[in-house]
């Protein structure tokens, strides 16, 4: 039988498990490790300016999950490096000679898409956020140099007895959530532009 | 605090203007180290508020529009981010109109008003107890001063403001010469003005003050003992740009 692409293998519930096992024994720490492993992958292919940042870290999971039956991934204790040294494999693999656009992308979000229903619906998605969430949401993402930015982010994650990575990892979802709040808000407005706001 | 990246490497590798030997070494890091990892992050957010604001400089402005506007999720932040700054905004409008129209109030005793006053009052405070002081977990103790343009350090006119351990916020008025713009950024800097501790964006002069003026609150937490200079830019009602308008001083004395 020949050897299997690592593309075509899948991530199955075993393997899931033994790569959290191998992460962190404690399951709740795993996951977080998880997380902020895929996290890390998925910034450093969108700094390469790869589009499919989500998919390369994808595979760069499954092909470590899948070599971890080996014998000498037992022994390793930090995992990160391994995942770097496949993260680089896995971009030399689907290497793109210009990721980025030559013709610069313009952000037209301010223009035609920012209309006022999308600003009162970003408004009252927020105003709707439980307040600790929002009071997370400014604080996380106060305007501020970089340094003061770090050392507010520490103290905020310190506060809630969380690790700066767990916290980034909060602040992304609650903001997914107000991402769909917001759709669906626009979509009622469009839905009952007479009744909206 | 210092950063464990040298903030500058960190903006070059997210423009792109590291050699490939460098980006490799920078990834590694950030892959390697959590802390490193969010100073990048913090770096990225930092350069995105710039570009929202339009502080980037033009060929900056063109580098971060290749390299971190170029997927979606990238432009999704800064989508994200520019509504957060707009929210921002207008709750600092509300507040300064609620603070407008008490002024107004001020001084006037036929009951209707006093009734009316009184009902703003409460209304004012209700929402910012729910929108401001609430979620800070606690009452801000604030202390105010008003600042003249023009008061040059080392002139000695310099004023002065004693911050005690008690006090949260320092809210700030400033004077204007000039009150024709739309609308004011102010950004407070140390005595070596490179050093930017605040700013705030998106100032309306208050409705019934005279000399007009913009108020700013500025967190204590952000301010140790010394001398500090705010420059004042407004954005007229057709432009695009900010421009240069005043700058102010003030010492703080901790």
């Amino acid at each position: 039988m020949g050897r299997t692409r690592s593309t075509d293998w899948t991530l199955d519930e075993a393997s899931f498990n033994r790569l959290l096992e191998w992460l962190n024994p404690d399951r709740d720490r795993a996951g977080d490790c998880y997380e902020d492993i895929r996290s890390r992958l998925i910034t450093m292919f969108t700094y390469r300016g790869r589009q499919d940042a989500e998919d390369l870290a994808d595979e760069t999971i499954n092909r470590v999950a899948r070599r971890l039956p080996e014998k000498e991934y037992e022994y390793i204790k930090t995992p990160l490096p391994i995942f770097f040294g496949f993260a680089k494999r896995v971009l030399q693999e689907h290497f793109k000679p210009h990721p980025f656009p030559t013709i610069p992308v313009i952000d037209q979000s301010a223009d035609a898409k920012d209309s006022e229903d999308r600003d009162k619906c970003w408004r009252e998605c927020l105003d709707e956020l439980p307040i600790q969430q929002r009071q997370m949401m400014l604080e996380y993402h106060r305007e501020e140099k970089p340094q003061m930015r770090v050392l507010i982010r520490r103290e905020l994650a310190r506060r809630l007895g969380m690790t700066i990575g767990a916290l980034r990892i909060r602040v992304s979802r609650i903001q997914d959530d107000l991402e769909e709040c917001r759709d669906a808000c626009l979509e009622k407005a469009q839905a009952e532009p007479l009744m909206a706001f | 605090m210092d950063l464990i990246g040298d903030e500058k490497t960190i903006r070059e590798y997210l423009l792109g203007g590291l050699s490939e030997q460098d980006r490799e070494q920078f990834e590694e890091q950030l892959f390697a180290e959590s802390e490193f990892h969010e100073e990048v992050k913090a770096v990225e957010d930092a350069l995105i508020q710039e570009y929202i604001a339009g502080r980037l400089s033009l060929p900056d402005r063109g580098r971060f529009e290749q390299r971190l506007l170029c997927t979606d999720d990238q432009r999704r932040q800064v989508t994200f981010a520019r509504h957060l700054k707009r929210y921002r905004g207008q709750d600092q409008r509300f507040t300064n109109r609620i603070k407008g129209l008490l002024n107004v109030f001020e001084g006037d005793r036929r009951t209707v008003r006093v009734a009316l006053g009184a009902a703003l009052i409460l209304v004012a405070a209700g929402s910012i107890l729910l929108t401001i002081i609430t979620p800070r977990g606690g009452p801000d103790a604030t202390i105010a001063i008003t600042l003249h343009p023009g008061q040059a350090r080392g002139s000695g006119e310099l004023q002065k403001l004693k911050v005690g351990k008690d006090v949260q916020a320092v809210r700030i008025s400033l004077v204007l010469r000039d009150p024709s713009y739309s609308e004011y950024r102010a950004s407070v800097s140390g005595s070596d003005r490179g050093n930017v501790v605040f700013t705030s964006d998106k100032l309306v002069p208050q409705g019934a003050s005279n000399p007009p003026k913009v108020t700013l609150d500025l967190p204590v937490g952000d301010l140790a003992g010394g001398d500090y200079e705010i420059d004042l830019t407004g954005r007229s009602a057709e432009g695009e740009r900010f421009e240069v308008i005043d700058s102010y001083y003030l010492r703080i004395l901790r």
